[in-house]
């Protein structure tokens, strides 16, 4: 397999080789030795394949091991449709909580000036920053029995610990920063000048956001959406510490996979890893696509 | 619309973007504010057009109170630098967008926005462009849909943030001109920033000079330029010489000598005088107020540019406009007699204890070798007008003379003089390009305070 790859590697148009031959001399200064250049190449290719294509055939190869019938039982069970369900319902939760936290945030601190702006780019970052497990704790010490905010929520008979809004609380914290660090540096590349000429042509505010901001960051807050929603659909360390596992009621595909396995169940942990890993797939190719449309976003900017 | 600004002052921090500034702008008006960058000049505008806010002063439109509205309710057309185009829409709907976002009681119909759009693109001359996006377009095409989209919501006013300050030198140059004539085809009262002197003189009607926050200046193109109020505008306007000069008992002193400027009214000490390079003419020793050698002669373009060190060891360049036949000759003398006189016209000395007085009572002119086309200078209008040559020479006791300014002789003006010899006399074009106005009102008559010196024509016309 490497050495195929390595071959089409080197394989050049004739039409590029042309090229080349004319820019010889040039190429010759800047580029390593064929030989050189094939190996390191190569490297590259074995290590991607083993640490990355690899293990993404084999979670396919386990998921199929016994046939496809197999695959499709185990995605049907009930315990696997819940899971599937409770994921979506988290992952929509907070990405649409994201969305509006991000655009909020990203606006306040690309297009105003105030005391405190670096603090908040700060704790942006922070959900990056701290380990999941701990975020997932954070909200164990506010929510649990015995935390702040216990003995109130127990009083009113909230329930937001081991059920599905302290999952969501969670996730959103996790992926808090994806929307505002994809929106951050693109609105502060684009600045504030097309919306001062939308108010002096006399748009209100709302009229200004939905007519020209938005536009033109749309595919921006595209990316981050994307990557949000991959990161709490596969958030596995926040949502594990906050769930309390109970099957059918508040177990998410990652913690499914998991408890399935301990089990021995490899061909339905398989089926639902192998769910998530497609939908990584997926956001990998309309990230590709979102980012070849950022790019052109910049270049319409001026100059 | 008529714009007052009063007291206006805007804090960034510690600096001082405006430090109390006041301005009218009549109606119609085509204004330049002109100054280096961070003199205040943008921040004044955004406050003008409700983009920014002041710490404290006033600003009125018509006499109502325009702080009291946001920058939607104004009505304020706006151009900023880079064009700020919504990258997203097309041409057309760029210009429309002002339109489009009207409140729906006062929104015009589709088909009125279609019209009124295409009437904006074929008054900017950019209709067949009407598809395409900003980024297909080139500089000077954006800024000129910039200012279509802003004229689209007919402004009272029209404001441009240094509308060509993003384009290469060609552009700007065509695009003066279409500001010009696009100004007094519209006749909105508008108001330019720009740091480009040669911009801000040709293009503007009234010219503020702006610096560190202050209004240095207010007054038409030839005001600025000729009658420079403070020692700021005398330099950042045209090029100046600077010397050091001492005032001293009604005297004002260049190192050991002193120059025959009244110094009335002037507080003793150090100071600044600042002289026009083209307004300072050689001629033979002792005829002048300054004394120096002439180190090189240059000639280039329509000027000859002589460096000369001056008695007192400061080195300055003046210009003079070479001249036909006479040139080569008075060239060469430039150079022959070691140690000539400069003559000049002195300006104004300015200085933070210079109190103002009239500049023109105390030109000064020395007499050189009386021939025809020697340098001259013609202006009409309200200002001081006053012919110099190599022939005429200013003396204390001179009166004004009449002048008449009778049409344009090849590359000169001929000027025939009134009161004591009719004479036509060839006037080198000047070099700034204000004054071919001047130069298109023949028969205007003209008073200079300069006086033919008494007998001396061998040369004919």
């Amino acid at each position: 397999m490497t050495m195929q790859i390595a071959d089409s590697v080197s394989l050049v148009s004739p039409d590029a080789r042309a090229r080349a031959h004319g820019a010889a001399a040039h190429d010759n200064l800047r580029t390593e030795p064929r030989a050189v250049r094939i190996v390191i190449i190569a490297l590259a290719m074995i290590f991607l394949s083993v640490f990355v294509v690899l293990p993404l055939v084999v979670v396919f190869a386990q998921a199929f091991s016994k046939g496809i019938l197999a695959y499709l039982a185990a995605l049907a069970e009930p315990e696997a449709l819940a899971a599937i369900r409770l994921t979506l319902l988290v992952a929509a939760t907070s990405v649409g909580l994201n969305l509006v936290f991000g655009l909020v945030a990203a606006w306040a601190i690309a297009k105003f000036e105030f005391k405190g702006k670096t603090f908040l780019i700060t704790l942006i970052d922070l959900p990056f920053s701290v380990s999941p497990v701990i975020s997932g704790l954070v909200f164990v010490l506010l929510f649990g029995a015995q935390g702040y905010f216990g003995g109130w929520l127990r009083d009113h008979d909230i329930q937001i610990l081991f059920a599905v809004p302290g999952i969501a609380l969670a996730t959103t914290f996790v992926t808090f920063p994806f929307v505002a660090r994809a929106l951050i540096p693109l609105m502060q590349e684009q600045g504030t000048q097309e919306e001062e000429a939308a108010i002096s042509l006399g748009a209100s505010g709302l009229q200004t956001f939905f007519r020209v901001t938005l536009p033109n960051i749309k595919w921006g807050v595209l990316y981050g959406v994307l990557l949000c929603n991959a990161r709490a659909m596969g958030e596995f360390g926040a949502v594990s510490v906050v769930s309390g596992h109970i099957r059918g009621e508040t177990n998410t595909m990652p913690l499914l996979v998991e408890i399935l396995y301990n089990e021995y169940q490899f061909v339905a942990a398989f089926a639902i890893a192998s769910l998530l890993a497609m939908l990584a797939l997926i956001t990998l190719i309309a990230k590709t696509v979102l980012e070849r449309h950022l790019d052109e976003g910049q270049d319409i900017s001026d100059h | 619309m008529t714009i007052e600004v009063r007291n206006l002052v805007k804090k960034f921090g510690s600096f001082a973007a405006l430090d109390g500034v006041d301005l009218k702008v009549d109606n119609g008006e085509l204004l330049a504010l002109l100054g280096p960058s961070g003199s205040g000049k943008t921040t004044l505008l955004r406050i003008i057009a409700g983009l920014d806010w002041p710490d404290s002063g006033e600003v009125s439109f018509n006499g109502e109170d325009a702080l009291a509205q946001g920058a939607r309710e104004r009505n304020v057309g706006f151009v900023f630098q880079h064009y700020a185009l919504f990258r997203h829409m097309t041409v057309f709907e760029n210009v429309a967008f002002g339109l489009r976002v009207q409140p729906r009681a006062i929104r015009k119909d589709e088909s009125t926005i279609r019209a009124r759009v295409k009437e904006l693109l074929d008054l900017v001359q950019l209709d067949w462009l009407a598809d395409r996006y900003p980024s297909q377009l080139s500089g000077g095409q954006r800024q000129r849909i910039a200012l279509a989209r802003a004229l689209a919501i007919e402004p009272r006013i029209l404001l441009l943030d240094e509308p060509f300050g993003a384009l290469d030198a060609k552009v700007r140059k065509e695009l003066r001109k279409w500001l010009r004539s696009l100004h007094h085809e519209i006749n909105v009262t508008s108001i330019f920033v720009t740091h480009d002197q040669e911009e801000a003189l040709e293009v503007a009607n009234r010219v503020v000079v702006m610096d560190k926050g202050k209004i240095e200046q207010i007054g038409s193109p030839d005001d600025v330029y000729e009658t420079p109020a403070t020692a700021f505008v005398h330099g950042f306007i045209g090029e100046s010489i600077e010397l050091p000069v001492e005032v001293e008992g009604g005297v004002i002193r260049l190192g050991d000598r002193s120059l025959p400027l009244a110094a009335e009214g002037l507080a003793p000490g150090a100071s600044k005088l600042f002289v026009r390079r083209h307004d300072m003419l050689v001629g033979p020793p002792g005829s002048g107020a300054f004394e120096g050698a002439v180190q090189h002669v240059r000639n280039f373009g329509p000027v000859q540019r002589a460096e000369v060190a001056l008695s007192g060891g400061e080195t300055i360049e003046i210009d003079a406009p070479p001249r036909q036949g006479t040139a080569r000759r008075r060239h060469d003398r430039l150079r022959a007699p070691p140690l000539p006189d400069i003559c000049e016209r002195l300006s104004r000395p300015i200085g933070s204890n210079f109190p103002k007085y009239s500049p023109f009572s105390h030109c000064w002119y020395a007499t050189t070798a009386p021939h025809l086309g020697a340098p001259a200078h013609a202006r009409c209008g309200r200002d001081t007008h006053h012919f110099a040559s190599c022939r005429l020479r200013r003396q204390r006791s001179a009166g004004p003379a009449a002048v008449h300014v009778c049409g344009h002789v090849g590359p000169g003006l001929q000027a025939r003089w009134a009161g004591g010899c009719d004479h036509d006399l060839a006037i080198p074009p000047k070099q700034r390009p204000r004054h071919r106005r001047h130069r298109s009102r023949p028969d205007a008559a003209c008073r200079i305070p300069v006086r033919r010196h008494g007998g001396g024509q061998q040369d004919g016309p």
